[in-house]
């Protein structure tokens, strides 16, 4: 052992801490043998007794007994103490979350009508491929479009979507749909009242109707003027109460004003 | 038969669950260990009691706060009062009587303990002039005899630190406890002539 590593065990030497024995043995002996680690480990055995003394000369001490009673009666009111700092809390908490859930809602509301469209026209175009099928569907029980509909049995009328789902369509009734498609081309279906887009869930109709072509200009559409006495042929979607919810165009490019 | 006495964080569940006894005996086991530390770390008997007190009303408001895992109930009281006695070093500084301590012994005035407790007042005063990341390191290891281990949960770093400071610390108690003699003088050519082989 060198006075360098003598120096890093000398305090637990002094101090007398539990180490282990070759190395506290090879210390005390380098202390015998060194001039400067025995004044070294001197001055650290010094200095450990009268800190030792010290921590005697306070051991006994403590806090005087009027703490004591202080604190008890403190622990008495100790419910006051406690809960003041709590209820702050809790306060706080709450009116944070009052005022964030203000702003959201603000949030939402501004940036409602920029983010999606109107809630009931969306469900409509959710809506849209049921309801194509069941144009679809419609028309391929039409032998031609010449046809009455005032011909054709009850069976044939529109029915639920839910219905004409589970019926389907077979091969042969497809073809003829989608020549009857071909001919024909539809607007979106477009809102006709607030609110009642949740009902469609419960299921609802579509039934095809004929309409003056001015009702399009009520819905943004741009109708020829020349044939404006003329009518048009549309589809309106009623929910289970009966209501109409949305209506959509049907006729050629000609008849609807679309460029081609 | 002896009954078997609760730990410290037996009585401080119940204490959370507002048994005022458990408060109470808790007080009583270790108010004394706060007390010492806070009087050993600043020297003033008013600091220290306002200390205790302060120490004890922050475990009635968090002693939920407490958590086993990280060490005794002892080492959380003298984290928190050593939180308290630096802030209150900070702010009292130049009013520490640092004689306090001792008032009761020099009454006492006996003769045969007069230079022993002169040596003890001048150990007491060295120890306070230490900077205070030295001074509580002494105070727990050497005043409290805490192991390096409870050292440096109350203090909230690594023993390897607790070790190095109390290293430093007791180095530079030695320094100020020599007497200003030509023996200090002696002492460092005998330090620098020192063998390292």
């Amino acid at each position: 052992m060198n006075c360098q590593r003598f120096e890093d065990v000398v305090i637990d030497v002094a101090r007398e801490q539990i180490m282990d024995a070759a190395l506290q043995h090879e210390a005390l002996r380098r202390g015998r043998d060194c001039a400067g680690c025995a004044r070294r480990l001197n001055d650290e055995r010094a200095l450990t007794h009268q800190l030792k003394e010290l921590a005697l000369t306070t051991k006994s001490v403590s806090a005087s007994e009027k703490v004591e009673a202080e604190l008890l009666r403190a622990f008495d009111s100790q419910t006051f103490v406690a809960m003041q700092p709590t209820r702050h809390v809790s306060r706080r908490y709450w009116l944070a979350a009052i005022a964030a859930v203000i702003l959201i809602a603000c949030g939402l509301f501004i940036a409602r009508p920029w983010q999606s469209p109107p809630p009931q026209q969306a469900n409509v175009k959710q809506e849209r491929p049921d309801a194509d099928k069941k144009h679809l569907a419609e028309v391929s029980f039409k032998p031609s479009e010449k046809e009455d509909r005032n011909q054709q049995p009850r069976a044939n009328r529109p029915r639920s979507i839910t219905y004409r789902k589970q019926r389907g369509l077979s091969p042969a009734s497809e073809t003829l749909a989608s020549n009857s498609v071909n001919t024909e081309i539809t607007t979106d279906f477009l809102p006709v009242n607030y609110g009642g887009a949740a009902n469609l869930d419960a299921g609802g109709q579509i039934v095809r109707v004929e309409v003056p072509r001015t009702t399009m200009a009520s819905f943004g559409l741009p109708v020829n003027m020349e044939r404006a006495d003329e009518r048009i042929k549309a589809d309106v979607l009623l929910g289970v109460d009966g209501l109409a919810h949305a209506i959509r165009f049907v006729g050629n490019k000609k008849s609807l004003n679309i460029p081609k | 038969m002896k009954p078997i006495e609760s730990t410290d964080s037996e009585l401080l569940q119940s204490m959370l669950g507002g048994d005022r006894e458990a408060f109470a005996q808790l007080y009583r086991r270790r108010q004394s260990n706060v007390y010492r530390f806070a009087l050993q770390m600043s020297g003033a008997r008013e600091l220290a009691e306002d200390v205790t007190q302060e120490v004890f009303m922050v475990v009635m408001r968090k002693a939920g706060n407490y958590d086993e895992r990280l060490g005794s109930v002892n080492a959380f009281l003298l984290g928190i009062a050593r939180n308290l006695v630096l802030r209150r070093l900070k702010q009292d500084r130049p009013l520490l009587p640092i004689e306090d301590a001792l008032e009761t012994a020099r009454a006492e005035g006996q003769a045969e303990e007069l230079f022993r407790r002169e040596t003890i007042e001048s150990v007491q005063k060295a120890v306070l002039s230490l900077p205070e990341h030295y001074r509580e390191v002494v105070v727990l290891c050497e005043l409290q005899e805490m192991s390096y281990a409870e050292a440096a949960s109350v203090l909230g770093c690594a023993i390897g630190t607790v070790r190095s400071r109390l290293h430093r610390a007791r180095t530079m108690l030695i320094e100020r406890l020599r007497p200003a003699t030509s023996e200090s003088l002696l002492n460092e050519r005998l330090k620098s002539a020192r063998c390292f082989a």
